[in-house]
C-alpha cells in the first residue's frame, strides 16, 4: 500500500479483496486484545462480588441452607461446548491458515459455530429453569448476573463466529489473508476462559465457602 | 490523492439514505410501541409474557435503540462484511462524507474530522441543558422551603444535571478534540477504527438523549451516583439512569480504545514518544482510564439492572446482597471516572501556554510523569468516598495516604506550567486566559479536596455543600475552562473562521467570576453546615444561598456572549489564516479546512512541537518522504 491513497481507497482495498498488510493485521489483533482487556474488567466486577458477597455474608445470606445450583450436567456441558469448540476453531486456524488446508478452516469455523450456538442454548435454558428461586441468597443474584450477561456475549460471538465461517466459505480467508480470523480466534480464546472460570465459580467455588 | 468532489458520482437524496431522522424516528416510534402499546397492564407483554414495568422499560430502550441504529444504517457495512458481501467504492465515499454538506453531520459518517465536530456540538447543546437544570436548582434554593418544585421533582433535577453533565464532561475534551485532532497530532490519515469511533459518537448522543426521558416515568431521584439499593426501589425512571450508563460507557470504552490503538500504531515516522505534545499523552491517559474503567460502571449497571428486572439482590440485604458492594465497585469506576474528566484538560492547558508565551513547555518530561502518575494512581484512592459510610477503619489511613499522593504528580503539571510562563513573552487572548484560569481553579478543587481526602475532616464535610464545590471546582473549574481554552485555540482550524477576541473575553471574565463566586460560596455554605441534595434548608442559610444563586445566574449569562459568539462568526466571522498563533504543532500544518485525507502526504517528524527558540526547525517535512522507509502508519 503506498502512502498516497486515501483512507477511502485503503477501506476499499480492504473490502473487496483481503490484501495483507502489517498495519491492518496489526490493528485487528490490537483491537481484540484491547477489547477482551476491557472485557475482563468487565467481568472482574462480577467475580469481585462472588468473593465480597460471600465474605461479608450479609444475613447469612449468601448461600442459605437448602439453595442448590441448577443440574451440573448443564455447567458441564456449557463449559464443554464452549472449551470443544475453541479447539475446533484453533483446529481450523492451524491447519487451513498455517498449513494452507483451507477445507480445515471451515470446517473447524462451521463446527465452532454450531457447538456455540448449542452451548447458547443450554444457557438459555439454564436461565429458564435454573432450580432455585430468585430469594436464594448473594450467589442466587450473582449466578443469575453472571450468566445472564455472559449468555448475551457469547451470543453476539456466536452470531460472528457464524459472519467469520460465511467468509471462510467463500474463501476470503487464506494463509497470508487471516488476521480477522487469528484475530477472532484471540477473542474466542478469552471467552473460553471466561466460561471455563464461570463454571468454576458458578458451579464448583460457592460449595466450598472461603468464609 | 486528493478525493475530487465532482468525481463523486450522484447519491441518493440525504433524506432516502439512513440518517438521523430515520433513525431517531425508528427509534421512538419503536419505544412508544413496546411501552405504550404492548407494555400496558394488560397489555401483550405483561398478560402473555408476563413482563413488569422495569423489564418493559428495557426493552423499549433496548428496541429503540436497536432501531435508532438501524435508522442511521449502523448495521449495513456488518452485515455485509458477515455475508462476505462486497461494498462498493461509491457507498465507502458516501460513507466517510466525501462529498462535504451539512448533511454528512446527521448521517454515521467516518470521518475522524466530522466525528469531533458531531461531538462539539453535542457537547455544548447538552451543557446548554444541563446549565439550564443547573439554573432551576439554584432558582429553588433562593428560599428556604419548596416553591418551585416539590422535593422528588428537585431530586429529578439534581440527578438529571448530574449524569447530563457528567457523561457530557467525560468525552468534552476526548470526543470533540480526541477525535479531531489525534489524527493530526501524530501525522495520520484516519483514526485506526472509524466505524467504531462513529459508533461512539451515536451511543454517546443516545445515552445523552435517553436520559430526560426519566422525566416521564417519575425520575430518578437518586443522584449522579445512583446507590443501591435506593436505585432498585426507584421509579420506572431509573430505568433511563442505568440504560443511560450503559450506552454512555460502552461509548466511552469504544472511543477509547480507538484513540489507544491510533496513538500506538498510526504514529507518522520520526514521531516518538518524546515528540508527542502533551494533548496526545493526556488523551491517551485519559483514554486508558476509560477503556478500563468505564466496562466496569457498565457492568454494576446492569446488576441494578438485574435487580430491577429480574429481582435479583445482587445489592438488596434481605437477599444476601450488599449496598458496600455496589459503592465499591462503583467507585472503583468513579474515581478515574473524575480524571478522565481532567487529565485531557491538563495537557490541553500545557499545549496552550508556550503558543502564547513563546516558550518551550518546562520539564516536559516531568509533565508526562505527572499526567501518567496521576491516571494510576487515581486506581487507589476509591475508598475516601466510603470514610463516612462504616468502611473498616484499618483501611482508612491506606486511602488519605493513597489520595494525598495525587498531590505529587499534580505538582509537576503546575511546575511544568509555572515554569512555562517564567520569563515567557506572554500574550492573553481568550484562549489563553481560558487556559491560565484552569490552575487558580484546578489548585482551589485541589486544597478544599484534602479536607475531605483527610478523615478527621471529612467526618465534618461529608455530605455537605463543601464537597459539592470541590468537585465543581475540579470538573468545571478545569476541565471546562480547558474546553473553552480548546474551543477558541482549535475554532479556527476546525471551522476555518476565528471567532470574535472580544466577545470571548465578556465571556471568559463573566464566567470566571461567575464561576469563582458560585461555588467558593457554595464551599461556605458547607463550612455552615448545609446538606447536599435537600430542597430545603434552614432560614440562616439564605443569605448566602441568595448569593450563590446571583453568582449562578452571572456563570448563565456568561454563555450568552459564547452563543453569540458562535452566531457572529457563523455567519460574519473573519476567516482565520492557516496558521493564526504561528503554532509548531503539527495539526496547524495541514491546509485548513483540512482535507480528508488530513496529510496529502505522510509527514516526516523531526523536530518537537513547543521548539520556539529562534531558528527553531519545523517540526515535520510534510514532502513525500523516502526517509519514511516501510512505515506505513496512516495509510
Amino acid at each position: 500500500m503506498d502512502d498516497t491513497s486515501t483512507p477511502v481507497q485503503d477501506a476499499v482495498a480492504h473490502a473487496t479483496a483481503y490484501i495483507p498488510r502489517t498495519l491492518d493485521n496489526r490493528l485487528s489483533v490490537l483491537s481484540v486484545r484491547m477489547l477482551y482487556i476491557s472485557g475482563s474488567f468487565f467481568f472482574a466486577s462480577f467475580y469481585f462480588g462472588l468473593v465480597y458477597l460471600q465474605i461479608i455474608n450479609a444475613n447469612n445470606m449468601w448461600l442459605p441452607h437448602g439453595v442448590d445450583h441448577p443440574p451440573t450436567w448443564i455447567g458441564v456441558s456449557e463449559m464443554a461446548l464452549v472449551l470443544i469448540a475453541g479447539t475446533a476453531y484453533f483446529v481450523g486456524q492451524w491447519f487451513g491458515l498455517y498449513r494452507q488446508k483451507l477445507q480445515t478452516l471451515t470446517l473447524g469455523l462451521w463446527i465452532a459455530a454450531i457447538l456455540t450456538v448449542i452451548a447458547v442454548i443450554i444457557h438459555i435454558i439454564e436461565l429458564h429453569k435454573p432450580g432455585f428461586t430468585l430469594q436464594g441468597g448473594g450467589y442466587v443474584s450473582l449466578f443469575i448476573t453472571i450468566e445472564g450477561v455472559f449468555t448475551f456475549v457469547l451470543a453476539v460471538t456466536a452470531l460472528m463466529l457464524i459472519g467469520v465461517a460465511i467468509r471462510a466459505t467463500k474463501g476470503l480467508f487464506s494463509g497470508g489473508a487471516g488476521a480477522g480470523v487469528e484475530a477472532f480466534g484471540e477473542w474466542f480464546g478469552w471467552i473460553s476462559a471466561i466460561a471455563l472460570f464461570n463454571f468454576l465459580a458458578l458451579y464448583v467455588q460457592p460449595f466450598f465457602p472461603i468464609a | 490523492m486528493a478525493v475530487e468532489v465532482a468525481s463523486l458520482p450522484q447519491r441518493r437524496s440525504w433524506l432516502a439514505r439512513p440518517n438521523a431522522l430515520w433513525a431517531f424516528v425508528l427509534g421512538i416510534l419503536g419505544f412508544c410501541f413496546i411501552v405504550w402499546v404492548l407494555g400496558q397492564d394488560g397489555g401483550l407483554l405483561n398478560m402473555t409474557f408476563g413482563l413488569e414495568i422495569n423489564q418493559v422499560m428495557f426493552l423499549g430502550y433496548a428496541v429503540a435503540v436497536f432501531l435508532f441504529f438501524v435508522g442511521l444504517g449502523v448495521f449495513n457495512r456488518p452485515v455485509k462484511w458477515l455475508l462476505g458481501l462486497p461494498i462498493s467504492e461509491e457507498e465507502l465515499l458516501d460513507e466517510y462524507g466525501a462529498g462535504g454538506g451539512v448533511g454528512r453531520y446527521f448521517r454515521y459518517t467516518l470521518d475522524h474530522k466530522v466525528v469531533g465536530i458531531q461531538y462539539l456540538v453535542a457537547v455544548i447543546i447538552f451543557f446548554t441543558f444541563g446549565g439550564f437544570l443547573a439554573m432551576l436548582i439554584r432558582t429553588e434554593l433562593l428560599t428556604p422551603n419548596v416553591r418551585l418544585t416539590d422535593p422528588e421533582t428537585y431530586l429529578t433535577l439534581v440527578t438529571e444535571h448530574s449524569v447530563t453533565m457528567l457523561i457530557m464532561a467525560s468525552s468534552i475534551i476526548i470526543g470533540p478534540f480526541g477525535n479531531y485532532f489525534i489524527p493530526l497530532f501524530i501525522g495520520a490519515k484516519r483514526m485506526a477504527f472509524p466505524r467504531v469511533e462513529a459508533l461512539s459518537f451515536w451511543l454517546f448522543l443516545l445515552a445523552l438523549v435517553i436520559m430526560p426521558t426519566a422525566f416521564f416515568f417519575g425520575g430518578s431521584q437518586t443522584g449522579w451516583t445512583g446507590y443501591a439499593p435506593l436505585a432498585d426501589q426507584m421509579h420506572a425512571g431509573q430505568d433511563a439512569y442505568v440504560t443511560t450508563w450503559a450506552l454512555a460507557g460502552s461509548a466511552a470504552t469504544l472511543a477509547a480504545l480507538n484513540i489507544i490503538a491510533t496513538i500506538f500504531l498510526m504514529r507518522a515516522p520520526g514521531m516518538t514518544w518524546s515528540r508527542f505534545n502533551l494533548s496526545t499523552w493526556s488523551i491517551l491517559v485519559g483514554s486508558i482510564l476509560a477503556w478500563l474503567a468505564m466496562p466496569i460502571m457498565v457492568a454494576v449497571q446492569l446488576m441494578v439492572g438485574f435487580d430491577r428486572s429480574f429481582l435479583t439482590g445482587n445489592f438488596i440485604p434481605v437477599q444476601g446482597g450488599s449496598a458496600f458492594f455496589y459503592e465499591n465497585v462503583f467507585w472503583t469506576f468513579g474515581h478515574p471516572e473524575v480524571y478522565i474528566l481532567a487529565i485531557p484538560g491538563m495537557g490541553i492547558v500545557l499545549d496552550i501556554l508556550p503558543v502564547f508565551t513563546r516558550r518551550p513547555v518546562y520539564a516536559y518530561r516531568a509533565a508526562v510523569v505527572g499526567l501518567c502518575g496521576i491516571g494510576l494512581l487515581s486506581w487507589f484512592v476509591w475508598q475516601h468516598h466510603l470514610f463516612m459510610s462504616g468502611l473498616t477503619p484499618g483501611l482508612r489511613p491506606f486511602f488519605m495516604f493513597s489520595t494525598e499522593m495525587i498531590s505529587f504528580p499534580t505538582g509537576l503539571i503546575f511546575l511544568a506550567a509555572l515554569g512555562t510562563l517564567f520569563g515567557g513573552r506572554i500574550t492573553f487572548p481568550s484562549a489563553m486566559l481560558f487556559a491560565l484560569a484552569f490552575f487558580p481553579d484546578f489548585l482551589l478543587g485541589g486544597f478544599s479536596g484534602i479536607f475531605v481526602s483527610d478523615v478527621p475532616t471529612d467526618v465534618q464535610l461529608h455530605g455537605s455543600y463543601w464537597v459539592q464545590a470541590h468537585f465543581h471546582f475540579i470538573l468545571m473549574g478545569a476541565t471546562l475552562f480547558a474546553f473553552f481554552a480548546a474551543v477558541y485555540y482549535w475554532f479556527p482550524k476546525m471551522m476555518g473562521k476565528r471567532l470574535n477576541e472580544t466577545l470571548g473575553k465578556i465571556h471568559f471574565w463573566l464566567m470566571w467570576i461567575g464561576f469563582n463566586g458560585t461555588f467558593i460560596t457554595l464551599a461556605i455554605v458547607g463550612i455552615m453546615g448545609m446538606s447536599r441534595r435537600y430542597a430545603t434548608y434552614f432560614p440562616y442559610l439564605q443569605g448566602v444561598n441568595v448569593t450563590a444563586t446571583m453568582f449562578a445566574y452571572l456563570l448563565g449569562i456568561s454563555m450568552v456572549p459564547f452563543l453569540l459568539n458562535l452566531i457572529y462568526t457563523w455567519g460574519w466571522g473573519e476567516k482565520a489564516v492557516e496558521n493564526p498563533y504561528h503554532s509548531r504543532s503539527l495539526e496547524w500544518m495541514t491546509p485548513t479546512p483540512v482535507p480528508l485525507e488530513n496529510f496529502a502526504e505522510i509527514p516526516l517528524i523531526v523536530a518537537g512541537p513547543y521548539e520556539y527558540q529562534p531558528n527553531a526547525r519545523p517540526e515535520a517535512i510534510l514532502e513525500p518522504s523516502q526517509a519514511a522507509g516501510g512505515t506505513v502508519a496512516g495509510t
